[in-house]
C-alpha cells in the first residue's frame, strides 16, 4: 500500500472503531483499498477520499453501546415505564428477515426489554388494552427518508392519537428528521426522534469548496463504473455516508456499496442467494417483457 | 429450546468472531420471535453474555458444550466434501441398487 493510502486507512480505522477493536468489516477495507481505489478514476480520487473519511460507520460493539445509550435517553422522558410502554419493530415490506432485525435483537437483549412489551405485529393487541398504552417505541438502525416510519404509522394513525410516538435509530438523515416533524404536525401526532447522529446530504455538508461540482464529479464517476442512475445518490437521492458492521442501507452513495459486473464496492450491501422460487416472478416479468416488446414491435 | 438448538447455537457463538443474529437464524431456522426469546434464555441462563458490548460465549457455555462432547464440533468441516450428483452420472431412480457381494451375505 502507498504511504499516503495508507494513512489515510489507518486515519479512517481510527476513527470508525473508536475504543473497540477492528471487526471483520474494517480488516476488509484495509485489505482491499488499495485495490479497490485503483478502480477509482484519478479525478475523482480526492472527491472520494474526502467523502469516505466522513461517512459514519457502526460496528457490532459501538451500535450496542448507542442502543444501550438511546435506551437510557428515553427513560429520561417522564412518565416512560414498563406499565404504559410497548415496543415495535418496522418489519420490511415482503416480510422477510433482513440485517435490521439484528438491531431491534440487539437492542431488547442489552436493554433487558421485558418480552411482554415488545411486539413485531402492534395489530396483535387488542384494542381495550391500547387505553393502558401512552407510549409507544419503534426501533431500527438507520433512516434515509422516513419513509419507512411514516407509512407504519400511517397504517393506522388513530392508535397512535393522544399517545407518544418514539423513535430510536442509530443514524438518522435531517430529512427524515423533517419529513417525520411535517407528518406529525399534519396528523396531530407526538412523535420524538431519538437518534445518535444525525447527518446532513453528502454533497450539502460543506465537504467541498464546490459542492455542485464535486456531485457531477461523483455523478460522472458513478456513471462510467457501471452504476445504475437510481442508485448513484442513494435511495431517493438521499446521499447517504453510513455504513454498519452487517450490512450498508441503500440510501448511501451507489460507489460505496454497489457491486457491478466491473467494479467491487468497498462496503458492499449484503445480498443473501435468492431461491429460485423467488426468482420465478423475475423471469416471468422479463419474459413478459419481452414478449411484449415483440408483440408491440410488430404492431408499429 | 432443544438440545440441539442450544449446542447448535453455542457451537455459532464458539466458531465466529462475529456474530450475525441473521446468519444464526437462517442456521436455527426459527421465527423472529422465538429467536429472540433464544438469546434471551441463553443470556440469562449465562450461556453467552455481553462482554464491552460484545455477544461473546462463556465459561459456562463453554463447559456445556464440552458436556455434550461438541467441543470440537465445527459449522464447517473442510473435510466432508459435498459433490453434486450429476444425472447423467447418477444411477437410475428405476432400477434396484444391489450391494456388492449381496448374494453372498443373504447364502
Amino acid at each position: 500500500m502507498s504511504e499516503s493510502n495508507l494513512e489515510f486507512v489507518n486515519k479512517c480505522l481510527a476513527q470508525w472503531k473508536g475504543e473497540f477493536s477492528l471487526d471483520e468489516r474494517l480488516k476488509s477495507f484495509s485489505n482491499r483499498f488499495d485495490e479497490w481505489f485503483e478502480q477509482i478514476p484519478e479525478e475523482s480520487r480526492d472527491i472520494v477520499k474526502i467523502l469516505i473519511y466522513n461517512m459514519s460507520y457502526y460496528s457490532n460493539q459501538s451500535t450496542n453501546k448507542w442502543l444501550e445509550k438511546l435506551h437510557k435517553d428515553l427513560l429520561a422522558f417522564q412518565d416512560v415505564t414498563d406499565e404504559n410502554t410497548i415496543y415495535a419493530f418496522i418489519k420490511s415490506k415482503d416480510g422477510k428477515s433482513n440485517s435490521s432485525n439484528d438491531y431491534w435483537t440487539n437492542y431488547k437483549a442489552i436493554n433487558r426489554i421485558n418480552s411482554n412489551l415488545c411486539f413485531e405485529n402492534l395489530d396483535l393487541i387488542r384494542t381495550e388494552d391500547w387505553a393502558y398504552i401512552s407510549n409507544i417505541i419503534f426501533i431500527d438502525d438507520f433512516s434515509g427518508t422516513g419513509k419507512t416510519f411514516i407509512d407504519e404509522i400511517k397504517k393506522q394513525p388513530s392508535r397512535y392519537f393522544g399517545k407518544r410516538v418514539f423513535f430510536i435509530v442509530i443514524n438518522i438523515m435531517q430529512l427524515a428528521i423533517d419529513e417525520i416533524n411535517k407528518f406529525a404536525k399534519e396528523s396531530g401526532l407526538e412523535i420524538v426522534c431519538l437518534a445518535f447522529e444525525t447527518q446532513s446530504k453528502a454533497f450539502e455538508r460543506n465537504l467541498f469548496a464546490d459542492e455542485s461540482k464535486a456531485k457531477a464529479n461523483i455523478e460522472a464517476m458513478s456513471k462510467g463504473l457501471g452504476i445504475p442512475t437510481h442508485h448513484i445518490l442513494g435511495y431517493k437521492g438521499t446521499e447517504s455516508l453510513v455504513a454498519f458492521y452487517n450490512n450498508t442501507p441503500n440510501n448511501t452513495l451507489g460507489f460505496i456499496r454497489y457491486d457491478t459486473e466491473n467494479y467491487r464496492s468497498i462496503f458492499p450491501r449484503r445480498n443473501d442467494p435468492k431461491p429460485s422460487w423467488q426468482m420465478v416472478d423475475a423471469s416471468k416479468k422479463r419474459k413478459a417483457a419481452n414478449y411484449n416488446n415483440k408483440v408491440l414491435g410488430n404492431k408499429k | 429450546m432443544t438440545e440441539y438448538q442450544r449446542t447448535l447455537f453455542l457451537i455459532y457463538f464458539k466458531d465466529c468472531s462475529e456474530v450475525d443474529f441473521h446468519e444464526l437464524n437462517l442456521l436455527l431456522g426459527l421465527n423472529g420471535n422465538v429467536f429472540d426469546q433464544l438469546i434471551r434464555e441463553m443470556i440469562d441462563d449465562e450461556y453467552i453474555a455481553y462482554d464491552n458490548y460484545k455477544l461473546r460465549i462463556t465459561d459456562k457455555g463453554i463447559r456445556y458444550l464440552i458436556s455434550k462432547d461438541q467441543i470440537y464440533s465445527q459449522l464447517e468441516n473442510d473435510d466432508f466434501i459435498l459433490r453434486n450428483i450429476s444425472p447423467n452420472d447418477a444411477f437410475p431412480m428405476d432400477k434396484p441398487y444391489v450391494p456388492k457381494n449381496f448374494l453372498s451375505k443373504v447364502e
